[in-house]
């Protein structure tokens, strides 16, 4: 018996050491998801953007990688990711309590793995590389409104490498476009938003103050 | 002393299994959001008791003070400690719960309004 509850507490510590539970950033990542009861509430606006990158998207870069903005409730300060994915998906919606928000952060993201054998052993390791596209000597604002669903631009996120050979040393830097590129949705694609939320979108895009 | 650890594994499972983030004074079942409010009657009553609002906004002529919390366990936590353990593994999504608790106030402060909504999903 005694053997037996030993067993037992050394596993229940091992399974308590590394809780399957997710992190407070990830629950109100979570409460992005649309739902209509609170939608209508008067509280909540729906956000939709998309975003794309000019790196090339042949080889290493062409699975798993990521466009993402990272951006805050300015009044209760809490943290969001809007993210889309290469060949997956070029748009991305949010839910968000009405209000400002300020853009923290754009980013590339990729992550790949790779393999190591260590005498009988093989360890495989995951990366994740961030290649950040936001200097912060901007600001960059939207709004979110009650019972609205706000198209806030798209986000293209350029790479230096990419830029055409002889541009000055400041373009050098990785930097961003936010255009307004509703004019290319297609019907399907409106139809199928409208008959989510229940209403139509509207454009406002974010505005990037110096 | 058998029964003291058995209550301490149990402790560490229950702890183990979930996570809430917010405003926790607000209760987080239908029932004790419906006693939380009991006796409430103006701005400042609602203040002391839950604190600085998440979001504050205006519907229909009216002052609304929003207050939530959220909690979320990974989907198979009811199988911990072994098993589901080896199920963290494969699964891919968590199940969240968000309560909010909306109170409406007129021009004077006076409660004239409330009204909770739960809603949930997964994620992963």
């Amino acid at each position: 018996m005694r053997k037996f509850l030993s067993l037992f507490l050394c596993l229940l510590v091992v399974a308590c050491a590394i809780p399957a539970t997710p992190e407070d950033g990830d629950l109100i990542n979570a409460t992005k998801q649309f739902r209509r009861e609170l939608f209508e509430s008067g509280a909540r606006g729906e956000v939709i953007l998309s975003m794309s990158d000019n790196v090339s998207g042949g080889g290493f870069f062409s699975t798993k990688y990521d466009n993402v903005m990272r951006f805050r409730n300015i009044g209760s300060g809490e943290v969001f990711n809007m993210t889309t994915r290469r060949g997956k998906n070029v748009f991305d919606m949010a839910m968000l309590s009405v209000g400002t928000y300020e853009i923290e952060n754009l980013s590339l993201e990729y992550t790949y793995t790779t393999t190591e054998q260590i005498g009988n052993q093989r360890i495989i390791r995951t990366h994740l590389v961030t290649d950040d596209n936001f200097q912060n000597d901007k600001k960059i604002r939207f709004t979110v409104k009650p019972g609205e669903v706000v198209y806030i631009g798209h986000f293209y996120l350029i790479k230096p490498e990419n830029v055409a050979v002889g541009a000055s040393s400041e373009t050098q830097k990785n930097n961003f476009k936010i255009v307004d590129d509703s004019s290319t949705f297609t019907e399907v694609q409106k139809f199928l938003w409208e008959e989510k939320f229940g209403v139509p979108f509207v454009v406002r895009l974010a505005k990037v103050q110096k | 002393m058998k029964k003291f650890l058995l209550c301490l594994s149990v402790l560490f499972l229950i702890s183990a299994c979930s996570t809430t983030t917010g405003n926790l004074e607000i209760g987080t079942s239908e029932s004790k959001m419906q006693d939380s409010i009991v006796g409430l009657g103006t701005k400042r009553d609602v203040r002391d008791k839950f604190g600085v609002p998440n979001l504050i906004f205006e519907k229909d002529g009216l002052e609304y003070y929003e207050y939530k919390n959220v909690s979320g366990h990974g989907r198979y936590n009811w199988l911990l400690p072994i098993v589901g353990r080896l199920m963290y593994y494969f699964q891919d999504t968590y199940v969240y719960r968000e309560n909010n608790l909306f109170i409406g106030f007129d021009k004077s402060g006076n409660i004239v309004d409330w009204k909770t909504i739960h809603t949930g999903g997964t994620f992963g």
